[in-house]
């Protein structure tokens, strides 16, 4: 069965919030919208969003490594959101796997945010009801959009193309090889929702030196040798003249 | 998780209802085998409009939580899948079932029907009970409440909400229970407070989920948030983590278990030992057990962390920590269920 | 819920303005409201992607904050009393305040603009005006980077060049948090490391970038420059350098005058045609340079010479090469930077292996300028990024000067996988313009235009802005003795300088689109007493200001006439090549704005500024503006940049020049011109032909063709400059050696700047900071911008605000523990000028010597169309509080900046932090303006958009 989602490359995402805010600017003006924002102006703003990016860091200084996280609904396979929803507002479609909302149905009791172990789901208290990410059902399949524009509008925007769009299910897309390829891994895999959006890892690139250790890299240049004899500096480490700059903490 | 005012409503109106009517019915279904007298019907009549009412009004009161009330009948739809729809499903034929089973009483129509609708009442009380329970229950990504315990302290606090106040019924309409009801409420009392603190010690031998799990990384190195996107609330932070309640929780619960337990069963068991009683007693008794019930439920939501605060470092490591010297944390395991 | 079809009824192409990057969008509208906002696909910059900033546009819009209608100030200044009038009245206003200021000297009036995209119209404007005093933002922005980088290669970062990120291996970004070229940079690395390439991340902070580069090199703040040497030392150790790079495209081989005490000390040996001269191994003689090609010398780089006049002569190499060895050893430099000289030695050998031995070779021919056909382009994929990490220092000049010796190092300019240059740069760097130079402000008169730019080069002290005293003549001491090589201006002295009234006071300051009386100053309570303060009669010291802005900032508030300004949304504009172009590195790219949305349709009695300047201008009579007969020459701002020619043929947009727009680049005006622009999705690229794309220093078909378009004037190869020799004589002149008509006053502190800092080859030393807060400000304090607002107008925004309606001092957990300080503990962050309270965010991923913040979240409390109790006013706070604006030299206040070029140097402030007493969630110093009444009627409880 077809299963469309996202598939994030942790390893070109900058965290820089572009797919977040034309989520929001495409969404709030189409067919799922508006997404409220309450008190916009004033000291606690907070609104409705499909998208919102994590930041998180680990390890200690220097070895620090920090990594953005976008998230938005995961189009889960199990979801778990669909089967608590008591009038069946919340739905998972039959033939692309996406996990909807019918406002019309939808009567606002939350339950189905609290069985997300995500945190993907936005109750918008101006309409009273549940909100989420629809992977931009209603671009993907607008024809009147160019075909290379039927995609959902976080996958358009990114700066840094660190997101993909497809079906995860079939062996013959790009998602479905991209997360092959690069070992795709999924939030919380124990919770038993098999979530159709995937993330791709960091990979650090490392230059391998080995070959040119041997037989370029010596420290033999002639001329440096000439500058440093006939300026008579020292091989060995010396100190500078100036003042040392002293680690201050 | 934050704690819904309408939902704790419901429990205090629904349960009393529920609580009331198993035991009004009970005294009824005894009868039937020659055991006790059963009830003056003037008695059910007014126990009975009273259960109506509470359980009208738990039902009005719930619709708060709802974004759109006038739709709540589109709740019964997906009665396979939902604990909520099935609450829903419950709880209105519950008090459809309960209307009908008084009028039969009061027009004395036949035993038979009457006590089908009866024991059907009965039945779907215990089931709208069971549901409501259910519905956090079943919730597998709030694993403080993801138990057994959460149910049948549920509806062992129905109970206990019930029998005191039937208790207090039996002394205000001169009834021959109130012996009973006095054994029944220090039962119930004692059985919901074991299972209460159940599910407080559970939380403490919780395996709870690390943001490496959430987010699907190796193990050996923490993760710290440093950024969640906005530097105000959202609905995730604001729904599944109450930052004032988290707060005072500390000193709420034991006040809970104050008023809902330590104080009602003095009281009860005052009653019983001194065979004091009066309208203060009894009437406190209840209303204790009431307003503890009500930050008891306060607790509950409170103490319940969602797993997706994960993603905003508001998980959790181990058992929140309560007020030292209130409870330490012990080294014996208790193994209550499985 | 419909799909399809519905969401716009027009569909317009332009340009975004959401900060400086200037990609291409698409703009869908309904019901006369913008819906949505995307990449234009075809856009050479972005290629179809569209950032935060430019997603969120539409709140830009419809911001509450935006102005209505002319406002004249009522209240005293900072009180936020104004009373709206019309455009009639607000422009004969202005007319009148400038032309009593031009009748007594033109240089009175003041014109400053920030992060403006019409530099090249604005300063043209401020020639008619016939003042002196106009500059654009460069000043606190990058200044110290440009002038490095035209002075070493004739161009340099950001609009200038960019990484060859097709083929680039190796990519290192020095003190880079977010940039201008926002979107292509994301696009570029992303498709680096796709191929495996490697991002090398120097900073103190690893943020942004840093999350997914493959190297982190957290280094000390301001110790860059030493990082750098200390990978050329390594370079040169290992013999990794692109000898032929250096000995055919730049002046290291050349032989300077080794005379101390005499006035040639330091330039370069001449022959008798006045050409420099390199020492050839081959025939042991000394040769011109210019011949070292075609006669295929060797010239020695390594050495010490005597010429048959006696003279001493060494290459300009062998004395770089003997400080890098004498000074920068990694082992040295570990001790300056904090990083391992294992490190640095590793680093640096990697860049030189990719860059030298990479197999990268694209089979391309070419010729260069000698003649000489290549079959190939051979690869250098090692590239750079550097930004205000590098150049907001007070040693940023000298550090960025080290990054350019490093990239002729690995020979890896122009060289495909390396840093390319976009069109119209590279330009001979003896030919870059040089600020008009007058001797005295009598020289200007009013009604006659300045006669040549305002800002350039200068080549040696002759060419400064300095009376004979040796005073300054321009209002921010730009081109003085002070700050010499000021080449953007110094926009951040504009204010003090006025309110010194030294070196002059003036009559009216104008300033459009930048925040002087808040983020874009620093010192703030020093900068709001200069806006504030009145004389003896009760006049305000700075007697007029003239605010041109779009919405109401706290520049406004301060400002006694404002010009509502109309968005990017609203306006006819050009993205010209006369200005920052917004060019790829393959090829000359220009681009338009057009009006979407029609500002009325919100009750907006707004103007764009192009069209109140060529009001004003005509007003003004200013000779550019009119015709001989007095007739106006522009209708309107439209009209002005389809029929402006600053030079015959070339205009503000090179596309479809031409009576039938059948001319690109030169051409004359072409009355159709804008509708092809539109018709081309909005601008206008010249796609390079491949042979064209990379050496184009000495590429002869390149600079045959630039020549041809006006990009270049000459065909000669671009020489670069190792050694700049023009910096010596700066040197000399502090030595009092120096022969020409200008010379420096008597002052130890302006010839010891002079001397010690005018050094031809780069150099690091610590930041001047260091030696004035010593040991009691131990903790270097800077700011970032996050990438949702970087180079953003308005933070103001909805829904950018929703990600950081407050900032935090982020600082490192082993730092804090030392100062008792806990994770969002509220702080004092004092420096020698002041103290800002603020709450702590620990985070590993910040180097231990350094604290740092979001600049420009917080806000004047009432400004920005945000209410008063916004988080921006509370719990937001601006570090520029504590930045100083002035430093304290030989017992004398200069303005804090590189002594060569002025860039303000914000970030090398200094802090001591400390837990505050009071835990209050709440910043201070706190400042307040009234919101206007009707941006108060504008605030929603909820804002549901959808139109």
């Amino acid at each position: 069965m077809a299963q469309f989602a996202l598939v994030i490359d942790l390893n070109t995402c900058v965290g820089c919030h572009a797919c977040a805010t034309n989520c929001k600017e495409w969404n709030t003006q189409a067919a799922f919208g508006p997404l409220s924002d309450f008190d916009p102006y004033g000291a606690r703003p907070e609104g409705v969003w499909y998208n919102r990016i994590m930041t998180y860091e680990t390890g200690e200084f220097p070895n620090t490594q920090v990594f953005h996280l976008p998230k938005s609904c995961l189009h889960c396979q199990d979801a778990p959101c669909v089967p608590v929803c008591p009038t069946g507002a919340s739905y998972k479609r039959e033939q692309d796997g996406i996990v909807l909302v019918n406002y019309d149905d939808c009567i606002g009791c939350k339950l189905c945010s609290w069985s997300c172990p995500y945190g993907c789901r936005e109750f918008d208290e101006a309409d009273k009801v549940m909100k989420k990410c629809t992977l931009c059902i209603d671009r993907i399949y607008d024809e009147s959009l160019p075909p290379e524009h039927r995609k959902p509008a976080c996958v358009l925007t990114c700066p840094a193309r660190a997101r993909f769009f497809g079906d995860i299910e079939d062996p013959e897309s790009e998602v479905y090889r991209v997360i092959e390829e690069r070992n795709g891994f999924v939030l919380f895999p124990d919770m038993g929702t098999n979530p159709g959006n995937h993330y791709l890892p960091r990979i650090e690139t490392r230059v391998n030196l080995e070959e040119f250790e041997k037989h370029i890299l010596k420290p033999d240049n002639p001329l440096f040798l000439e500058v440093m004899k006939r300026h008579h500096v020292s091989n060995k480490t010396q100190l500078p003249e100036e003042k040392q700059v002293e680690e201050v903490v | 998780m934050h704690p819904p005012i309408s939902l704790i409503f419901f429990f205090l109106t629904a349960g009393t209802s529920i609580g009331l009517f198993i035991f009004m019915y009970s005294i009824e279904f005894l009868k039937l085998f020659g055991k006790g007298q059963g009830l003056p019907e003037e008695v059910i009549l007014k126990l009975g409009i009273l259960e109506l009412i509470l359980i009208g009004l738990g039902a009005f009161g719930a619709s708060f939580h709802l974004g759109h009330k006038l739709r709540a009948w589109k709740a019964i739809k997906r009665f396979r899948t939902s604990w909520l729809s099935r609450e829903a499903v419950f709880s209105g034929a519950y008090g459809f079932s309960l209307l009908v089973y008084l009028i039969l009483n009061q027009l004395g129509a036949n035993p038979l029907f009457e006590h089908f609708f009866g024991i059907l009442t009965f039945v779907l009380g215990v089931l709208s009970g069971f549901s409501t329970a259910m519905i956090y229950a079943s919730n597998r990504f709030v694993l403080e409440w993801n138990s057994s315990v959460t149910v049948i302290y549920y509806l062992l606090m129905y109970l206990m909400l019930g029998s005191t106040l039937m208790a207090y019924f039996s002394y205000l309409y001169r009834l021959p229970y109130l012996g009973t009801f006095i054994f029944l409420s220090f039962l119930f009392l004692v059985l919901a407070f074991g299972f209460r603190l159940a599910f407080n010690i559970r939380q403490f031998y919780l395996k709870r989920p690390t943001m490496n799990e959430a987010l699907n990384l190796p193990h050996n190195r923490p993760i710290r948030v440093v950024d969640t996107g906005s530097t105000t609330d959202n609905y995730c932070t604001e729904e599944f983590y109450y930052r004032k309640g988290k707060e005072m929780l500390s000193t709420v619960i034991p006040i809970a278990y104050l008023l809902t337990f330590i104080v009602p069963l003095f009281l009860v068991l005052y009653a019983w030992i001194t065979g004091t009683v009066n309208h203060w007693i009894l009437g406190l008794t209840y209303i204790f057990v009431l307003v503890g019930s009500a930050l008891e439920r306060w607790s509950f939501f409170v103490e319940g962390n969602h797993v997706q605060n994960l993603f905003y470092g508001l998980y959790p490591e181990e058992g929140y920590k309560l007020r030292k010297g209130y409870m330490e944390r012990k080294e014996t395991k208790i193994s209550l269920y499985g | 819920m419909e799909i399809g079809g519905s969401f716009y009824e027009r569909k317009y192409y332009s340009t975004c303005y959401m900060c400086a990057c200037r990609c291409g969008i698409e703009v869908y509208v309904r019901n006369n409201k913008v819906t949505y906002i995307k990449g234009n696909d075809d856009h050479p910059l972005n290629k179809g992607v569209l950032c935060a900033k430019g997603s969120s546009g539409i709140m830009k819009e419809y911001s509450p904050a935006r102005l209505r209608k002319p406002l004249l100030r009522t209240g005293p200044r900072g009180s936020g009393q104004f009373k709206e009038i019309e455009w009639d009245e607000a422009i004969d206003i202005a007319v009148r305040w400038i032309e009593e200021a031009m009748k007594k000297n033109p240089a009175k009036v003041a014109f400053f603009t920030g992060r403006d995209q019409m530099q090249a119209i604005n300063g043209w404007f401020a020639q008619q005006l016939g003042t002196i005093n106009w500059a654009a933002h460069g000043g606190f922005c990058s200044v110290n980077v440009a002038t490095a980088g035209l002075l070493s290669t004739g161009y340099s970062f950001w609009e200038f060049g960019d990484p060859d990120f097709e083929n680039t291996k190796y990519f290192m970004m020095i003190g880079v948090a977010e940039d201008h070229a926002s979107n292509p940079f994301k696009l570029g690395i992303q498709e680096m490391k796709r191929r495996g390439g490697k991002l090398v991340f120097v900073n103190p902070v690893r943020w942004s970038y840093g999350a997914i580069a493959d190297e982190w090199v957290p280094v000390k703040p301001g110790t860059d420059g030493a990082f750098v040497m200390g990978l050329m030392h390594v370079l040169f150790k290992y013999n990794l350098i692109d000898w032929t790079f250096l000995k055919e495209q730049t002046n290291a081989s050349w032989l300077v005058i080794q005379a101390p005490g005499t006035s040639k000390d330091g330039l370069f040996y001449r022959n008798e045609e006045g050409k420099p001269v390199v020492y050839d191994k081959k025939s042991k003689s000394f040769q011109p340079a210019d011949r070292i090609v075609p006669d295929d010398l060797d010239p020695a780089f390594v050495g010490e010479f005597e010429t048959p006049e006696g003279l001493r002569v060494r290459p300009a190499f062998d004395i770089f090469a003997e400080r890098l060895v004498r000074d920068y050893s990694p082992e040295k430099v570990e001790k300056i930077t904090g990083i391992p000289a294992k490190d640095i030695e590793r680093i640096a050998k990697e860049m030189g292996v990719i860059a030298l031995y990479d197999p990268l070779e694209l089979p391309v021919e070419w010729t260069d300028v000698w003649g000489r056909k290549h079959k190939t382009m051979k690869g250098r994929p090692v590239s750079f990024h550097i930004m205000r990490g590098i150049a907001s220092r007070s040693n940023g000049f000298q550090t960025a000067r080290a990054v350019f010796l490093l990239k002729m190092l690995l020979g890896c300019i122009e060289a495909p996988g390396g840093h390319l240059a976009k069109p119209p740069y590279p330009k001979h760097i003896e030919d870059l313009p040089k600020p008009y130079r007058i001797r005295s402000l009598d020289e200007l008169k009013y009604g006659e235009p300045l006669k040549g730019p305002h800002l350039g080069l200068p080549q040696n002290p002759d060419d400064l802005l300095v009376d004979e005293n040796g005073n300054p003549l321009r209002l921010d001491r730009a081109y003085s003795w002070e700050f010499p090589i000021a080449a953007h201006g110094c926009i951040q002295n504009v204010i003090p300088a006025a309110y010194q009234r030294d070196p002059y006071d003036i009559e009216v300051l104008m300033i459009y689109m930048a925040n002087m009386a808040w983020n874009s100053s620093q010192n703030i309570p020093y900068i709001i007493e200069a806006l504030t303060a009145k004389d003896a009669a009760g006049n305000y010291v700075i007697p007029r200001i003239i605010t041109i802005d779009a919405f109401y900032s706290e520049q406004v508030a301060y400002s006694d006439l404002v010009f509502p300004d109309a968005t990017y949304l609203e306006q006819w504009f050009a993205l010209s090549l006369l200005d920052r172009p917004p060019s790829v590195a393959f090829g000359p790219v220009d681009a338009l704005r057009q009006p979407v949305v029609d500002p009325k349709d919100q009750g907006l009695d707004v103007r764009p500024w192009g069209d109140v300047m060529v009001e004003i201008g005509t007003r003004l009579k200013l000779p550019g503006f009119v015709n001989e007969d007095g007739t106006p020459k522009y209708k309107d701002f439209k009209d002005f940049l389809i029929n402006w020619q600053p030079r015959p043929g070339v205009g503000a947009l090179a596309g479809w020049r031409g009576k039938n727009g059948d001319k690109h680049f030169v051409g004359e005006p072409n009355p159709k011109q804008l509708e092809m622009y539109t018709k081309n999705k909005g601008f206008f690229y010249y796609r390079l032909p491949k042979h064209m794309r990379y050496f184009r220093h000495i590429n002869k078909d390149y600079l045959e063709w630039a020549k041809s378009v006006g990009f270049v004037k000459k065909t000669d190869p671009i020489m670069m400059n190792f050694y700049v020799e023009s910096l010596q004589t700066f040197r000399l002149a502090g030595q009092g050696l120096w022969e020409g008509e200008n010379q420096p006053p008597n002052d130890p502190v302006i010839r010891d700047r002079l001397t010690k800092y005018f050094d031809p080859l780069p150099f690091w030393y610590p930041p001047f900071e260091e030696e004035v807060s010593g040991e009691e400000y131990p903790l270097y304090a800077f700011t970032a911008r996050p990438q949702w607002m970087y180079h953003s107008w308005d933070s103001q925004n909805v829904w950018l605000r929703q990600i950081s309606s407050r900032n935090f001092l982020y600082m490192n957990p082993k730092t804090a523990e030392k100062l008792g300080i806990k994770h969002l503990d509220w702080v004092w962050v004092e420096s020698r000028v002041g103290r800002v309270k603020c709450q702590v965010f620990l985070t590993e991923a910040t180097e231990p010597n350094s604290v740092w913040t979001w600049n420009a979240i917080g806000k004047m409390q009432g400004a920005w169309g945000l209410k008063p109790e916004a988080d921006e006013g509370h719990e937001g706070f601006l570090l520029n509080h504590v930045i100083p604006h002035s430093i304290k030299l030989g017992g004398r206040e200069v303005f804090y900046g590189d002594p060569v070029t002025g860039h303000l140097a914000w970030f090398d402030t200094r802090v001591k932090v400390y837990r505050a007493e009071d835990q209050t969630p709440e910043t201070y110093p706190e400042f307040r303006v009234e919101p206007l009444p009707y941006i108060k009627e504008r605030w929603v409880d909820v804002m549901r958009y959808k139109p």
